[in-house]
């Protein structure tokens, strides 16, 4: 990892936890009069780490992102626990969805090195990881498991066609 | 030592993932049931002022908004001010009948849940303007929540939609034609689903209650004064699953509790609450 990917990874942290904190939080739409989803973009600063970051430097990275983000949304730990566990299982997504000939570990997930398809499925099964986990841990407790899925469902949908208009905008290298 | 960090080295990433999601679990599980959190205190403060500044900076953009329903709230303050009604008519040549139990402390939502299971919001005014825990938080419309924690400048209010708030609510029959006396009081409760509806519970089957019937505060509580609209019965769809003998009814409110911004916390007057604290405290019904 040089010098160019740390800077353009800090500055997007700092970018993507502005975006999401101070406009994502208040875009709330009220289906059948009840606001029905959250636009959940900061897990893409996870997802578009370097293929070499370490799985304990993502959970950290992926802490310290999630309690940011709570301090701002309701004071608890839902966005943290649910960002570490979505920074634990990246590995195995990746190892799952890896082409015949490996990744190149120097360069990043993104939409620009490794093309459209996969970067949709890369990211939407991380996404969808993470808003189930969100949801769970917000109920804590499956006796709403209904509601969990159609919030999941929802958020889901809404925060990837968010993560495609940055990745669009920005379309960063690494 | 050695075997210590041949563990880590195989286990560490398993450790490191405990070790997080431990604190966050800890972290949800106070700022829920426990009501311990992290907010009012040290790192709170900056964010809430941050937050002030954003919302004054939004303000604007509803502003015209917000200035039609001052109107409306003015003009209600005007037609109305028995909102706080002290209800003394037996007793007015021997009290001052201009006595209110209740005054009001206005205050705006700067930061609030957006919405979930347990909604709560953040409410400009605290310790240093008189707000203590307990009191009523009302808007125009209804009634919006009470107030769990506050800071010298902060107070935090758990909203009506919150699975855990109890409020008491009365039931006003809409047909006052019948001789009898059909007001019946019960538990308005909220269940994690329309932010439009709650529900109440408690009322016994053998009360008779009907469509449209008005949802009042009963008065039973130091958090909000008697009479205060909550919402309508919108329907009775049977019998609560858990307490049978019991209505299950949902109730239209009849404000936005997601969406209100100017609010008002009721202060009930101290003098008057201690009086009527002492007067339970002699126990009435001992023998």
């Amino acid at each position: 990892m040089n010098s160019k990917t740390i800077l353009s990874n800090v500055l997007r942290f700092v970018l993507i936890l502005l975006v999401q904190v101070f406009i994502l939080k208040r875009i709330v739409l009220m289906v059948d009069g009840r606001p029905s989803f959250q636009v959940l973009l900061y897990p893409l600063f996870l997802m578009i780490l370097p293929f070499n970051m370490p799985r304990i430097a993502l959970m950290l990275l992926g802490f310290l992102m999630g309690i940011l983000v709570d301090l701002f949304y309701t004071p608890t730990g839902l966005h943290a626990g649910a960002l570490v566990l979505m920074a634990y299982a990246r590995p195995w997504i990746l190892s799952f969805l890896a082409p015949r000939d490996g990744y190149n570990m120097n360069h990043s997930p993104t939409m620009k090195r490794m093309g459209w398809p996969w970067f949709l499925k890369y990211a939407s099964s991380l996404l969808l990881l993470h808003t189930f986990l969100y949801f769970s841990f917000e109920a804590f407790t499956f006796l709403y498991i209904l509601e969990i899925l159609w919030q999941t469902f929802t958020s889901f949908v809404i925060s990837m066609i968010f993560i495609i208009i940055f990745m669009q905008v920005f379309n960063p290298e690494d | 030592m050695g075997s210590l960090l041949q563990l880590f080295a195989r286990l560490g990433n398993l450790l490191t993932l405990l070790f997080l999601e431990g604190i966050c679990v800890m972290l949800i599980y106070q700022s829920g049931p426990k009501q311990k959190d992290i907010l009012l205190n040290s790192t709170g403060l900056f964010v809430n002022a941050v937050n002030e500044q954003m919302s004054q900076l939004t303000g604007y953009l509803n502003l015209k908004k917000q200035v039609a329903e001052l109107k409306a709230n003015n003009t209600n303050a005007h037609n109305a001010r028995l909102e706080t009604r002290y209800d003394n008519v037996l007793v007015k040549d021997t009290v001052n009948i201009n006595d209110s139990l209740y005054s009001y402390i206005a205050a705006e939502v700067i930061s609030r849940s957006i919405y979930g299971a347990n909604n709560t919001m953040i409410l400009n005014r605290g310790g240093a303007h008189g707000v203590e825990k307990g009191m009523g938080v009302i808007c125009d419309q209804g009634i919006v929540g009470i107030v769990q924690d506050t800071s010298r400048y902060f107070s935090k209010v758990i909203s009506i939609l919150h699975t855990k708030s109890r409020v008491s609510a009365a039931v006003i029959a809409r047909d006052t034609s019948q001789e009898k006396n059909n007001d019946t009081f019960g538990v308005l409760v909220w269940e994690n689903g329309h932010s439009r509806y709650a529900n109440l519970t408690d009322i016994p089957r053998y009360h008779e209650v009907q469509v449209g019937d008005t949802i009042q505060t009963s008065g039973y509580s130091f958090a909000f004064p008697k009479g205060y609209p909550i919402g309508v019965i919108e329907s009775i769809p049977g019998s609560d699953p858990v307490k049978t003998s019991m209505h299950a009814i949902k109730v239209r409110l009849s404000n936005d509790p997601i969406r209100v911004q100017h609010v008002y916390i009721l202060k009930m007057d101290k003098q008057k609450k201690e009086d009527l604290l002492s007067l339970e405290k002699d126990g009435g019904y001992e023998q």
